[in-house]
């Protein structure tokens, strides 16, 4: 039972391949330390082996005949194919993560294949990072889609319209090769009420369509789905910008659905466990909403409003001791200086719910003492978005930067995966979470910094960056174009009101073809703006992803893919 | 009665602006050489980025109109009332954008704020218009039309200036009447000006009853009420509009008429 020339062989080969990207065709961008994939082809190929060796397994589904042949003929005898596809695709089925089977379709040439077309779930994270063809062609089987349009940034007005975003083409590529598709998720795209009508046609499996911050289509488009979709069993819109041509649609659901659709909710009555959100609910009396909350003593996640108070929230810190997710939004924004909540509240919050991990924060006013206080009594923090309402304004106590506060939040947080940072930050801020964030994805960043140096610290520290947004920050070139193989590694990077120029832009396109950068400029006739100015034009808005698909064919005139 | 003072709203450059958004209070005419003279014509770029040029302009920064260049309208007196109460500064620079919160939400919220406590009233007043979020504006000429918040702005200058922050790239200028007008301030307030070819161009709005109206005619809250989109029009279309105002006064230019 020990090895034979035949499986040391494969086995070889496949650590091989493993190091190599560039057979097996173009998986996703995934960055693997040597060590991991070690372990993982160990345990795979003895299991394997295991599994082979006893022979007892359901071969139901037919062999796939261009595997086996193709295999044959580039990997040669006593190679992995010695194990049936069912063998192979059901340990697949151990990994469902979309990285993890990135990953093993990077092995081979026979485990593409498996992988490819055993894979259910897909999600794409930027729609102009990919072909919509390419993916329904490679994932003829899939089941459940996602798919992003627009930069994050756009949720705040800052993409223009008809940038794009368009999901038409997805619907249409799924349409054609993917019938099978039962669940499809969006986020920030165009969708149009053709599309939806054609979704409801496509796919006679199809139960689950959840859109999110999405628009163009009208209720119309949801009516089409309702009446189509007879296995419809969940539809979740969240904030998106529907037309409504009035409840026509609502009576098109068959009785036997059972349909979800977000609600907002004025009052609640009885314990809730898992969520609240009363985030639109301003009507709702202070004193009400704290004695419903201390109720409700297994919450997990909250949304409410600041006319909450520091006292609500210390009140929901001396209740809800299961609190895991926070988001406080402000309740009134057109009117600096009135806070219901303050710093005081945050740190109350850290306090009594050390289980708390995902934090978003609308508030006037914050110190580096309270930041401090909250690092240390939540360390478990994934996700922390502060965001203090007046831009650059320092601690309100010390008129600091709020640089050290932050910088205990990254510290601490050795698992933070998403940040916003607010107020008054110089440089000194970046250098911390360049040094200390490295578990972190996404990064929010509006009206600090000083230099080039700022942007830099996090490109050069922040290994698993994948999201930049940056916004009316002193960036320009330097920092653009510090660590330009960086880009490759990350989704996208988006600049606005930055000091970014034109030139920068260009070195950048012609230093990375594989990515796509765009610079938006709202306004065809700035060209001669920048004429008469005769200074370098800076770019307006910036953004750059990487991409397989080239240049886009969708783009609007005021974008400038370079 | 100490004048309320406006602050700049993002706090990094107060000396600065201190002077140019002082609020007065008195009657019309009288500080207009003042307040000329401070560069409050001109709308505030928001100095935030030291390396910034001025063009830049990032942030759709309006100047409040000062106090004192209201002019006679009761629903006038209720917002200095206001003003004079409020810590908060009347000028409130509004960046795109900023807050980071969806327009989903900031529509949602803005639609209830009527029901709002009582200490904000007045302000929730002012934030609420039954009716018109964001409308769109058409410009004669451009290729595309462009959506503002009619929300955001208090009165038809903030509007006007935004405008033409928006169009500026279409060669659209503010042109300054000198004030003395008499009670015609939202038509006043109105002017753009094509700067290439020195029109001067007309802003018209549709209503609730689908006519197409003057801006600038009726008190700002009664347009906001009403108007379910915008046209900045310009040649031969708006030649019967623009005499009336032609007639109103003098107009300066770019063109230095």
């Amino acid at each position: 039972m020990g090895f034979g020339p035949g499986r040391s062989q494969s086995f070889f080969l496949v650590l091989a391949a493993a190091r190599s990207e560039k057979l097996g065709g173009r998986g996703s961008h995934v960055q693997i330390g040597y060590e991991w994939q070690m372990c993982f082809f160990v345990c795979l190929l003895i299991s394997c082996w295991f599994l082979g060796e006893r022979n007892n397994l359901e071969t139901g589904r037919k062999r796939i005949p261009s595997c086996s042949s193709s295999s044959k003929a580039v990997l040669g005898e006593g190679t992995m194919t010695y194990f049936p596809e069912e063998v192979v695709e059901h340990i697949f089925s151990f990994l469902p993560a979309q990285r993890d089977r990135n990953t093993v379709s990077l092995v081979c040439k026979v485990w593409y294949e498996i992988e490819r077309l055993s894979r259910r779930s897909v999600f794409v994270g930027n729609c102009y990072a990919v072909r919509a063809e390419r993916v329904a062609l490679r994932f003829p089987n899939v089941r459940a889609l996602t798919v992003k349009g627009k930069p994050h940034f756009a949720d705040f007005n800052l993409v223009p319209p008809d940038w794009g975003g368009y999901a038409g083409p997805w619907i249409e590529a799924a349409a054609r090769g993917c019938v099978g598709l039962e669940e499809l998720r969006m986020k920030r795209m165009v969708v149009s009420d053709e599309s939806l009508e054609l979704l409801s046609r496509s796919f006679p499996r199809f139960r689950a369509l959840v859109l999110i911050s999405c628009e163009g289509f009208s209720t119309d488009g949801l009516a089409a789905i309702a009446s189509h979709c007879k296995l419809l069993s969940e539809l979740d819109l969240q904030e998106n910008e529907v037309e409504d041509r009035g409840p026509r649609w609502l009576s098109c659901f068959p009785d036997s659905c059972t349909s979800l659709v977000s609600l907002n909710f004025a009052c609640i009555k009885g314990e809730v466990n898992a969520g609240l959100n009363l985030s639109y609910a301003p009507t709702l009396d202070a004193s009400d909403l704290t004695k419903m909350i201390s109720r409700c003593v297994k919450l997990q996640r909250l949304w409410v409003l600041d006319c909450i108070s520091d006292k609500g929230l210390q009140v929901v810190a001396s209740s809800c001791k299961d609190l895991q997710e926070l988001r406080v939004f402000p309740s009134d924004f057109y009117v600096a200086g009135y806070s219901a909540v303050t710093e005081e509240g945050l740190v109350a919050i850290s306090l009594g719910c050390p289980k708390l991990n995902s934090l978003l924060y609308f508030c006037h006013q914050m110190t580096n003492a309270a930041l401090i206080t909250v690092a240390k009594n939540c360390p478990n923090f994934t996700r922390f978005r502060l965001c203090i309402l007046e831009p650059g304004k320092p601690d309100v106590m010390t008129n600091q930067p709020l640089d050290e506060g932050f910088g205990a939040i990254v510290r601490e947080c050795k698992g933070l995966r998403r940040l916003s940072i607010s107020g008054l930050l110089t440089d000194k801020v970046f250098m911390y979470i360049g040094k200390y964030a490295k578990q972190l994805e996404m990064l929010s960043i509006a009206f600090a910094g000083d230099s080039d140096k700022g942007m830099m610290h996090v490109m050069n520290g922040c290994k698993n960056l994948r999201k930049l947004e940056i916004r009316d920050s002193p960036f320009g070139d330097a920092a653009l174009l510090g660590n330009v193989a960086k880009y490759e590694t990350m989704r996208s990077l988006w600049m606005s009101s930055c000091n970014v120029t034109l030139k920068g832009c260009q070195v950048l396109a012609s230093k990375m073809p594989m990515l796509n950068i765009e610079v938006i400029n709202e306004w065809d006739g700035c060209n001669e703006m920048e004429e008469n100015h005769g200074e370098l034009p800076k770019v307006e808005k910036l953004y750059v992803y990487r991409t397989t698909a080239g240049a886009r064919d969708d783009a609007p005139n005021f974008v400038k893919i370079l | 009665m100490v004048p309320p003072q406006a602050r700049d709203y993002i706090g990094l450059s107060p000396a600065a602006a201190a002077l140019a958004t002082e609020l007065r209070l008195g009657l019309p005419g009288t500080e207009e050489a003042d307040l000329e003279g401070s560069g409050v014509a001109e709308p505030l770029t928001l100095e935030l980025l030291p390396k910034g040029g001025a063009k830049r302009g990032f942030a759709e920064a309006v100047v409040g109109d000062p106090a004192g260049q209201r002019r006679g309208a009761a629903v006038d007196e209720e917002e200095e009332e206001k003003k004079k109460k409020a810590q908060a500064p009347a000028a409130k620079a509004q960046v795109v954008g900023w807050p980071p919160i969806r327009s989903y939400r900031k529509n949602t919220m803005a639609l209830n704020q009527p029901a709002l406590k009582g200490k904000d009233s007045d302000e929730a007043k002012q934030a609420t218009a039954s009716g018109c979020l964001y409308v769109k504006v058409s410009m004669d000429g451009a290729p595309y039309l462009r959506k503002v918040d009619l929300k955001i702005y208090k009165n038809y200058k903030e509007l006007s200036l935004a405008l033409e922050k928006m169009f500026s790239c279409f060669t659209v200028g503010h042109s300054e009447s000198n004030g003395k007008l008499g009670r015609d301030n939202g038509l006043s307030d109105c002017r753009l000006i094509d700067l290439k070819n020195g029109i001067e161009l007309v802003l018209t709005y549709e209503d609730k009853d689908g006519d197409w109206m003057l801006v600038g005619d009726v008190p700002w809250r009664m347009f906001t009420d009403s108007c379910k989109r915008l046209r900045i029009m310009k040649g031969p279309d708006a030649v019967g509009l623009g005499k009336y105002r032609y007639c109103s006064g003098t107009i300066l230019s770019s063109t230095g008429n």
